[in-house]
């Protein structure tokens, strides 16, 4: 589907919804509700419905509806941050990180004196913890915390890695995330695999049900009781 | 196992107990630290120091001998004899400045000469403890000259003691106490310093602190003096003085400061768990609580 075929399948299906009594839309504002439910069936993808599992790589289906997103980088030299202690930070804009969305997983390569004792730089996941949660893990004068799995959690602009007392040297990073989908416009060609403002960002099965989520959207802006309706046929549902 | 070895388990079991534990409620090294330090202190009050007398003290100390061994001092010299000429036993005693790390007094033996019941010279020989009343009726007087053939000795306060023969001592001196000592708090700041060569420079530790010899070497005293130290000995760092040169090519120099702390518990490895447990038990307590005011507080 290109963006003027999503934009028309749009049309029949409201149209269709609403019986042609409601209020058309401008071709902009179906393209506006068409982005909008491109970035809500990516959120709804990798964190399930309502924050609700199944998520992302709980179910073979979700990861592959994303798969044209999912980015893995090499390998991105950090610079140290010594507000967090033994802590480590790299831009979200560094060489390598493409607009990332929802990052997923981290790894950092990294040497240990101790517990374990690591002398070769090897790559170790990191775990995710809450911004606010960082203060447990920095090692300072009344802290010397031990974890191997350094933790991180993200900023605006930057992703921090804190490692323990024991963590050396800290040499690299890797990011595994899901990249922010180009907006669906006029121009949008055909899904071909590649990254680009000119094509489709997503692959062709997922384009369905991005129109069905921008009609939703369009009857919930407009009031329409259909949409209500609509909305609690889908809860009975189960979960795709 | 030592202190961080103690902290990753207190950490791993603490995070069983509750996931709260592992990231939210994730205590500080600090706290884990003190929890360890208040259980050292607590096994020590349940099992010796909550008893009523110096003899069931010293008989505690005999059946937990295999756990407590590691506090236990022994023959040190005691110094800074202070005369108790006023009274009347002249010089059949004196008052000797008691160990600052001192906890419970095992025993003590000095050298002693008697005349007459039973005469001896310079004779070295075990101490009596006694409380102060027992001493009382014990020591001798114008209107009482007592026999007691061995000397007596009983704490004062908390910096002296006091060791007297009966009336027929001529001369007592040279103390030595075995005691148990304060266990050194366990603490992050400790730090070791070792080396395989024949020489191992201690500049990074400040001048005028003092460090505690991990193993035999040669030094120098506050004067200046060279000194051969043995393990456990409080060395003072002098300025100017950065190197302790190895004694026994046998063994690896080796030193650790600040003096009062330790990594590692001055129990046995099979006590560990023990203590361990302990420190989880007094943390989860305090734990709980914090976790129903937070219930109570959403």
């Amino acid at each position: 589907m290109t963006g003027v075929e999503a934009k028309e399948a749009f049309l029949i299906y409201y149209d269709r919804v609403t019986s042609f009594s409601a209020p058309g839309y401008e071709d902009e504002e179906i393209y506006q509700f068409l982005s909008d439910a491109q970035l809500e069936f990516v959120k709804e993808r990798t964190f399930g419905l309502n924050n609700l599992p199944p998520k992302f790589d709980d179910n073979e289906k979700r990861v592959a509806d994303l798969f044209p997103l999912i980015e893995t980088t090499g390998l991105i030299s950090p610079t140290a941050n010594t507000d967090y202690g033994n802590a480590w930070y790299c831009s979200k804009s560094a060489g390598g990180i493409i607009s990332p969305l929802y990052t997923f997983g981290v790894s950092a390569l990294l040497k240990r004196s101790g517990y374990p004792e690591i002398a070769d730089a090897k790559w170790i996941e990191c775990e995710r913890i809450k911004s606010e949660n960082a203060a447990k893990f920095v090692s300072n004068t009344f802290n010397k915390p031990h974890f191997v799995k350094p933790k991180w959690f993200e900023t605006n602009k930057n992703y921090i890695v804190v490692c323990d007392a024991y963590t050396t040297l800290f040499s690299g990073l890797k990011f595994i995330y899901i990249k922010n989908p180009y907006s669906i416009s006029e121009t949008s060609l055909e899904y071909d695999g590649s990254y680009d403002a000119t094509h489709m960002s997503l692959h062709s099965s997922t384009h369905k049900e991005i129109v069905d989520l921008a009609v939703k959207s369009a009857l919930q802006v407009i009031g329409d009781p259909r949409w209500q309706t609509k909305m609690q046929q889908e809860q009975m549902e189960p979960d795709k | 196992m030592n202190l961080t070895e103690l902290e990753i388990l207190f950490n791993q079991k603490i995070s069983e107990v509750h996931p709260r534990f592992k990231e939210e409620n994730r205590p500080e090294s600090f706290y884990i630290v003190n929890y360890l330090n208040k259980a050292i202190r607590e096994i020590i009050q349940d099992r010796l120091i909550n008893l009523p007398t110096f003899e069931q003290r010293i008989s505690a100390i005999d059946i937990h001998q295999d756990e407590f061994s590691e506090l236990i001092v022994p023959n040190k010299l005691l110094t800074n004899p202070k005369s108790i000429s006023n009274y009347n036993w002249t010089d059949r005693g004196n008052r000797y400045q008691v160990p600052s790390d001192m906890l419970i007094a095992i025993s003590l033996n000095c050298v002693h000469t008697r005349i007459e019941v039973y005469p001896y010279s310079e004779q070295k020989v075990f101490a009596q403890f006694v409380s102060r009343k027992q001493a009382e009726r014990i020591v001798s007087d114008p209107a009482n000259k007592s026999i007691f053939v061995r000397p007596i000795v009983f704490i004062d306060d908390k910096y002296y003691l006091t060791l007297i023969g009966d009336a027929y001592t001529s001369d007592i001196s040279t103390p030595y106490l075995t005691y148990l000592k304060e266990p050194f708090d366990l603490s992050h700041e400790f730090t070791k310093l070792n080396s395989t060569s024949p020489i191992l420079s201690i500049s990074g530790i400040p001048d005028g602190s003092y460090f505690r010899m991990l193993s035999i070497g040669e030094y120098v005293n506050s004067a200046g003096s060279s000194t051969i130290y043995e393990p456990g000995d409080k060395v003072l760092k002098v300025s100017g003085y950065n190197v302790i040169n190895q004694v026994d090519s046998d063994q690896d120099l080796e030193v650790g400061y600040p003096y009062n702390y330790t990594d590692t518990p001055e129990f046995p490895e099979f006590m560990h768990d023990i203590l361990l447990e302990m420190a989880l038990r007094m943390f989860l307590e305090e734990g709980n609580l914090k976790l129903v005011s937070k219930q109570e507080a959403q």
